[in-house]
C-alpha cells in the first residue's frame, strides 16, 4: 500500500519558495528518509503532510484515502516535528495520557513505552524538569503510543549528545523491525544512511533525486589497487574491458570499474598475467560524496 | 454528544494539574461569597434603602451578580486567555494537530469548555446567592425568590461574553502577556475612550452605550434602588442598555469574537 503520496506540493514564503513542485511516494515498510541541509524544506514538507502548514499548491493523500485527509488519517500515525512539545507541567505519564486520548487509543501499556525508551525511572518527573535527551526520548515514546503503523520523525537526533544519538538510532531500528513505516527527515548522510532503506535528497525545496539507499550507494566502485610494479600494472589494467578508468596515486592505482564489476575481477586479471597484488581494497562510492555532489551541482 | 464529552475530557486532563486554572478557580469559588459579605460593612443611609437589602431576595441576585460581574472580568477572562495561549507557548496546539485532533475540535474542546467553566461559575452565582437570600430575608415568598431569576441566564451570558473576548485575543496573539494586557486594556480603557470619544461624538450618547464589553457589564449591572431608579427617571441621560439591549449587544459580539477566534484557528499556519 503506499502510505503517502506527495503530488506538485508547493509552500512561498515571501519570495522564498520553501517547497517547490515536490513529488514523494512512500510505500508500506520502507524506512524513507529525506535528507537536505538546514532550510531545504524538510520540515515545511512534514508540517504540511501533518495538517499545521497550508500549501500554496499541490495535494497529499494518506493510506491511499483510507482514512480521509486529515484527523483521521493523522491518528493513524506517530509523529515527532522539531521539538518535543508537551505540557511542561504534567509528567510523563500524564502527557502520555493526553496522546492516547487524542489517539483514542485504549489499554496503551505506558510502562512499556517509558521503558523502550529508557525513562521509565523519571515517569513522574515533571517534563519541565527534563534534559533535552529526555524530552526528545519521550517524544520517540509518544509517537508509539496507540501503536501506529506510521512513525515520522524529523532530526530525531537533534541535539543529542553521542550516546542518545546512538540511543535513539537504536530505538528507531528497533521499531523498524516491527515492519512499521518509517518517514524520517535529517540533514546527516551517517544517520540516513544507516537508518533508511529509501532516500530522497531535497535541496531549496526541489528534490533532486530519490531512490533506494543502496542503489544510490553502489552506482560507482572504486577500487584501489597496488603492485611492486605500477607501470606493468596499470599496462594490464588499461587493457580490460570491465574498466572505466584508471588513476595512478603515489603508490596505488585508483581503478573505477563498470556496473556489475567488483575487485574480483580485477584480481582474477592480476593472477592471469602473473602480477602479485599487494593491496587490493573495494570502495564503493558513499552516499556524502554522491550528496555533496548533488547539491554543489544544483 | 459523544464528542462534546470526548472533547471536554481532552481538556480535563490538561488543566486538572495546571495550576494558575486551580488558582483562578479556587479564587473565583473563595472570593465571590467573601467580597459580597464584606459589602456587609458599608453603612448605607437609611434613605437608599439600607445596605440589608441587598441581601434579601429579590435584590440578591442583582447584588451578587453585579459583584460576580467584577471577578468574572478578572478571573474568566483570565481563564479563556491561558486555556489557548499555554497551547501555543507550549506548541501543544501543533502537537494536538500533530497527534490527530482536527482543528475544528480543538477549537470546540476549547468552546465546550468555556462553556462549562461559565456554567459551572453560574451555578455556585445560584447556589451563593440562594444562600445569602435565605439568611437574610425575613418572610421569604417563592414569588419574591424568583423575581430576578432571569439575572441566571444573563450572568451565564455574562461569562461566556468575557470570555468570548478572551479567547478571540489569545488566538489573535498567541502570547499570553500580549493578549492578556489587552484583554483588561480593553475592557478598562480602549472600549470606553472609543464609545465616548468616538461614538458618542459620532452618533450620540445613547449609541456610546452599544460597547459589547459594556453591554456584558450592563447584564448585570449595579442595582439601583427603586427609590433611586424612580429619581433619575424622566431625566434624558441613560447608564445602562435596557436587558434587552444589553443582551442583543453582547450576543451579537459574543458569536462574532467567537467566529474570529475559530476562523483564524482555521486557516492560519501553526
Amino acid at each position: 500500500m503506499k502510505i503517502l503520496e506527495i503530488n506538485n506540493l508547493t509552500k512561498r514564503y515571501g519570495r522564498i519558495t520553501a517547497v517547490n513542485n515536490l513529488n514523494l511516494e512512500v510505500e508500506q515498510g520502507q524506512i524513507y528518509g529525506i535528507l537536505g541541509p538546514n532550510g531545504s524544506g524538510k520540515t515545511t514538507t512534514l508540517g504540511i503532510v501533518l495538517g499545521i502548514i497550508f500549501p500554496d499548491n499541490g495535494t497529499f493523500r494518506w493510506f491511499e484515502g483510507q482514512y480521509g485527509t486529515g484527523a483521521g488519517a493523522l491518528r493513524q500515525i506517530g509523529a515527532l516535528l522539531e521539538t518535543p512539545n508537551f505540557y511542561p507541567y504534567m509528567n510523563a505519564i500524564q502527557n502520555l495520557e493526553v496522546v492516547a486520548h487524542i489517539k483514542r487509543a485504549s489499554n496503551v501499556d505506558f510502562d512499556a513505552i517509558l521503558k523502550l525508551v529508557n525513562l521509565a525511572h523519571r515517569k513522574d518527573a515533571l517534563f519541565k524538569t527534563y534534559s533535552l535527551g529526555m524530552k526528545q526520548r519521550l517524544a520517540i515514546g509518544a509517537t508509539m503510543v496507540g501503536d501506529p503503523s506510521v512513525l515520522i520523525f524529523d532530526e530525531p537526533t537533534n541535539g543529542l549528545d553521542p550516546t542518545g544519538i546512538a540511543e535513539v538510532r537504536a530505538t528507531i531500528l528497533k521499531i523498524a523491525e516491527q515492519g512499521k513505516t518509517i518517514f524520517m527527515a535529517s540533514h546527516m548522510l551517517d544517520e540516513v544512511e544507516k537508518v533508511c532503506s529509501h532516500v530522497a535528497i531535497i535541496k531549496n525545496g526541489v528534490l533532486l533525486t530519490s531512490g533506494e539507499v543502496g542503489s544510490l550507494l553502489n552506482k560507482e566502485v572504486t577500487i584501489e589497487v597496488g603492485a611492486q610494479n605500477l607501470d606493468i600494472l596499470r599496462g594490464v589494467l588499461s587493457e580490460a574491458s570491465f574498466l572505466k578508468d584508471i588513476v595512478l596515486k603515489p603508490n596505488i592505482l585508483i581503478a573505477h570499474v563498470k556496473e556489475g564489476f567488483s575487485s574480483y575481477d580485477v584480481n582474477q586479471l592480476a593472477i592471469e598475467k602473473g602480477i602479485v597484488l599487494t593491496h587490493l581494497n573495494e570502495r564503493k562510492q558513499r552516499l556524502e560524496e554522491e550528496f555533496l555532489q548533488i547539491t554543489s551541482k544544483n | 454528544m459523544t464528542n462534546i464529552f470526548y472533547l471536554l475530557k481532552l481538556e480535563w486532563l490538561k488543566v486538572k494539574s495546571y495550576m494558575p486554572f486551580l488558582v483562578l478557580s479556587g479564587m473565583y469559588l473563595v472570593l465571590l461569597p467573601l467580597f459580597m459579605s464584606m459589602g456587609k460593612s458599608f453603612n448605607l443611609p437609611k434613605e437608599l434603602g439600607g445596605i440589608d437589602a441587598y441581601y434579601m431576595f429579590p435584590t440578591i441576585w442583582q447584588s451578587l451578580a453585579y459583584v460576580g460581574n467584577w471577578l468574572s472580568y478578572f478571573i474568566m477572562g483570565f481563564i479563556a486567555v491561558l486555556t489557548v495561549t499555554n497551547e501555543f507557548s507550549n506548541r501543544t496546539l501543533r502537537q494536538n494537530i500533530i497527534s490527530g485532533v482536527s482543528r475544528s475540535d480543538f477549537y470546540l474542546s476549547k468552546l465546550y469548555f468555556l462553556m462549562a467553566v461559565a456554567f459551572v461559575g453560574t451555578f455556585y452565582y445560584a447556589l451563593v446567592a440562594m444562600l445569602f437570600g435565605f439568611f437574610n430575608t425575613e418572610t421569604i415568598y417563592a414569588s419574591k425568590m424568583t423575581e430576578n431569576i432571569d439575572y441566571i441566564p444573563r450572568y451565564f451570558l455574562m461569562c461566556l461574553s468575557f470570555m468570548s473576548l478572551g479567547l478571540m485575543l489569545g488566538v489573535l496573539f498567541r502570547r499570553t502577556g500580549i493578549a492578556l494586557f489587552l484583554y483588561f486594556a480593553y475592557i478598562m480603557f480602549i472600549e470606553r475612550i472609543i464609545r465616548f470619544l468616538i461614538i458618542g461624538k459620532l452618533f450620540g450618547s445613547t449609541a456610546a452605550l452599544f460597547g459589547p464589553m459594556s453591554a456584558t457589564n450592563d447584564l448585570t449591572p449595579f442595582p439601583i434602588p427603586k427609590m433611586i431608579k424612580g429619581m433619575t427617571e424622566g431625566s434624558e441621560m441613560r447608564i445602562f442598555l435596557t436587558p434587552t439591549e444589553s443582551i442583543l449587544t453582547a450576543s451579537i459580539s459574543m458569536v462574532l469574537f467567537f467566529y474570529v477566534a475559530y476562523f483564524l484557528l482555521k486557516t492560519r499556519d501553526l
